[in-house]
């Protein structure tokens, strides 16, 4: 950490003071703050910044009930801990050093690292990889503290949870965050490990964030997780809502789900549990007992790339759909260009769905890894597509994928079900050209409407300039 | 079961520091000599830093448990708190450095605030000062005690008399009414 960063650290202070206070009057106040604090130029996010703005300046939408709803049912210490992890930490000051090194060594510098703590799991759902994945891989305390500590050199400060059942660790998961208390932690999670002591834990360390992953009503979720399961999710949310910590959901959608999950009851129960966000997967044919027939089709996948729009506009949760909202972060982020994933064997993956590599950590340093052939296939080929509507270079563009793991030599790393590519690529090919038409005319629309809003914006701050 | 966890990795750090100073003591020394693993020390303490102000609160809570009785006189009070710390004078010795000055002032502040935060409140005017107002005051004075504590330890710790106590109360306790009446509320 610099030294201009330490001043800096003192006027955290003063945000704190904001934060502690009447949202209404103060987040207008925070974000003066914030304003002040970020780096000059495209490096200080001010398009995202403006965002913040106008959802601060305007009472009535939605968003602005979000942030209402998070500042005032917040635990006030909670709060403070994400704001500077999260905000200033994991953005304001890690982002500025990732460019730097991404200029510096020419490779992919990631804004957040996904890793498996272990592949062990407590439950056994149908279709989970994880529950398919064995039971006895795990990455050690030491090794994780070693994969975080190198992290933060890199300027990457936001370390995501996956699994196996990351909370089968999660003594090990208190510590690190005790451990490297300047970093933001999330972890998906099936919810039903979270007890009151781990909460107490929680409130205690301050950084460490669940995405509890539910999948519909009780009768979806049971019939897949075993009977009782929908009760103890529940259950957990509502301690966590009772102890004021800050939790989120993930869904996977498929052609046989994807309505009831994106309904607006399901949307209004969500936030009835109290959950401040929700983060949508797009259902991926991996492993060779996939089944194609669970992807959405084109029409389905349209419906959710509406209805997840009009749900940002209109519900008072943060939802994202990965696989449709490319736009907002030029198409794929896997390959450490904002994100990787190493597995509970070391293996590093350039997404959690992609299981290729020649790298590990266990026998290379993170910055190497970066630099490993299939990680710079992946950096020297994104974007895969110039249409963010079909980001994947498995999912939406099978050829890529394919030539990358073929130039690179790298091996399927997935420890239950080793797969070549081609027979990976080959499930998603006739989706990609199923895909491509409505794609492409989203995607000429959301470009025009853009332009509408640039011209609009345009002509609005040239009417203030005269 | 944590709890004893915790205490017993605070009081191996105390017998470390027995022997030398913070900066010659790692969490592996810590571990190791107490039977457990790296985790399980971050498990409790984000640092060795955070172990020592958690371990000092807790034996001065101790301390005070034994020797502190209600209705104690406030001078009495801090005395003993001074006496504490000459008590452990090896360890506060050892522990000392420019990152715990701020735990020491910050544990000495907090006690001695409540000390006089009683002696405050004992006051007739007392009831007409905000309650904002009051624990400024008793911070106020609470710091000019941690003052004298930490110029004290950087001394060395000679006989805890040496510290001019008798002057400072003298000092406070005539002007702690004086300065009630000026932040009483208009009424
Ligand atoms: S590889 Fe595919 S699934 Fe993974 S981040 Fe890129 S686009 Fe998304």
């Amino acid at each position: 950490m610099d030294t201009s960063n330490k001043i800096v650290r003192y006027g955290l202070k003063k945000a704190f003071g904001y934060i502690e206070r009447d949202p209404e009057e103060n987040l207008p106040k925070l974000m003066d703050w914030v304003d002040r604090f970020a780096p000059a130029g495209d490096r200080g996010f001010p398009v995202q910044r403006a965002a913040f703005r106008r959802v601060i300046e305007d009472p009535d939408c939605a968003m602005h009930q979000l942030m209402t709803r998070i500042f005032t049912e917040t635990d006030k210490e909670v709060l403070k801990a994400t704001f500077e992890n999260f905000i200033i930490n994991g953005n304001l000051v890690g982002w500025p050093r990732q460019e730097e090194l991404r200029e510096e060594y020419g490779c992919n510098i990631p804004w957040a690292i996904l890793l498996d703590p272990t592949s062990a799991c407590n439950l056994h759902c149908t279709g989970c990889w994880a529950a398919e994945y064995g039971n006895k891989l795990n990455l050690s305390f030491d090794e994780i503290d070693g994969i975080i500590t190198q992290g933060k050199e890199l300027g990457v400060y936001i370390y995501i949870y996956t699994g196996g059942e990351p909370l089968v660790r999660k003594d090990d998961l208190i510590a690190l965050c005790r451990k490297h208390n300047d970093c933001q932690f999330l972890c998906f999670t099936n919810a039903t490990l979270i007890d009151e002591d781990f909460a107490n834990a929680m409130l205690d360390v301050k950084n460490f964030i669940p995405a509890i992953s539910v999948e519909g009503f009780e009768s979806a979720t049971d019939g897949r997780r075993g009977s009782g399961v929908y009760a103890k999710v529940v259950e957990a949310m509502a301690l966590l809502k009772r102890k004021k910590l800050p939790f989120g959901i993930s869904c996977c959608y498929t052609s046989q789900n994807f309505e009831s999950i994106s309904s607006d009851e399901y949307f209004d129960q969500m936030v009835e549990w109290g959950a401040s966000f929700v983060w949508y997967f797009h259902y991926m044919p991996i492993g060779n007992d996939a089944v194609p027939g669970l992807l959405p089709t084109p029409e389905q996948r349209e419906f959710m790339y509406h209805k997840i729009r009009e749900a940002r506009r209109e519900k008072p949760i943060f939802a994202m759909d990965f696989q449709n909202d490319g736009e907002f972060v030029q198409g794929c982020i896997a390959g450490g260009r904002r994100y990787f994933h190493i597995n509970a064997n070391g293996d590093c993956d350039p997404c959690v769905f992609i299981h290729y590599s020649n790298a590990n950590i266990r026998e290379m340093s993170l910055l190497d890894v970066l630099r490993s052939p299939i990680f710079m296939a992946y950096h020297e080929g994104q974007p895969f597509n110039d249409n963010h509507l079909r980001p994947c270079p498995m999912l939406e563009n099978p050829v890529k994928l394919r030539e990358m793991v073929e130039k690179t030599g790298a091996h399927s790393t997935d420890l239950q079900s080793p797969e070549s590519a081609e027979h990976l690529c080959e499930k998603c090919a006739a989706y990609a050209q199923n895909w491509a038409p409505t794609a492409e005319r989203l995607w000429q629309c959301s470009c025009r409407e853009k332009q509408a809003r640039q011209a609009e914006a345009g002509s609005e701050s040239h009417k203030l300039a005269v | 079961m944590r709890q004893t966890t915790k205490e017993a990795i605070a009081q191996t750090f105390e017998g470390l520091l027995e022997k030398r100073n913070i900066d010659k003591i790692t969490v592996k020394d810590i571990v190791t000599e107490c039977g457990v693993n790296r985790q399980t020390f971050y498990y409790h303490f984000r640092d060795i830093y955070d172990l020592m102000e958690w371990a000092l609160a807790k034996s001065i809570e101790k301390y005070a448990g034994t020797n502190l009785s209600a209705g104690m006189d406030w001078q009495e009070q801090i005395r003993l708190l001074f006496h504490f710390f000459y008590l452990h004078r090896t360890t506060v010795l050892h522990g000392y450095d420019a990152t715990n000055r701020m735990q020491y002032e910050r544990a000495v502040v907090k006690r001695a605030s409540q000390m006089v935060r009683e002696r405050i409140d004992a006051y007739p005017q007392a009831a007409d000062v905000p309650e904002e107002k009051k624990e400024f005051i008793a911070t106020v004075y609470a710091r000019g005690c941690a003052g004298f504590l930490l110029e004290w330890v950087e001394e060395g710790m000679p006989d805890e008399r040496h510290v001019r106590l008798d002057d400072y109360f003298l000092m406070i306790d005539g002007s702690i009414g004086h300065v009630l009446d000026k932040f009483r509320k208009p009424s």
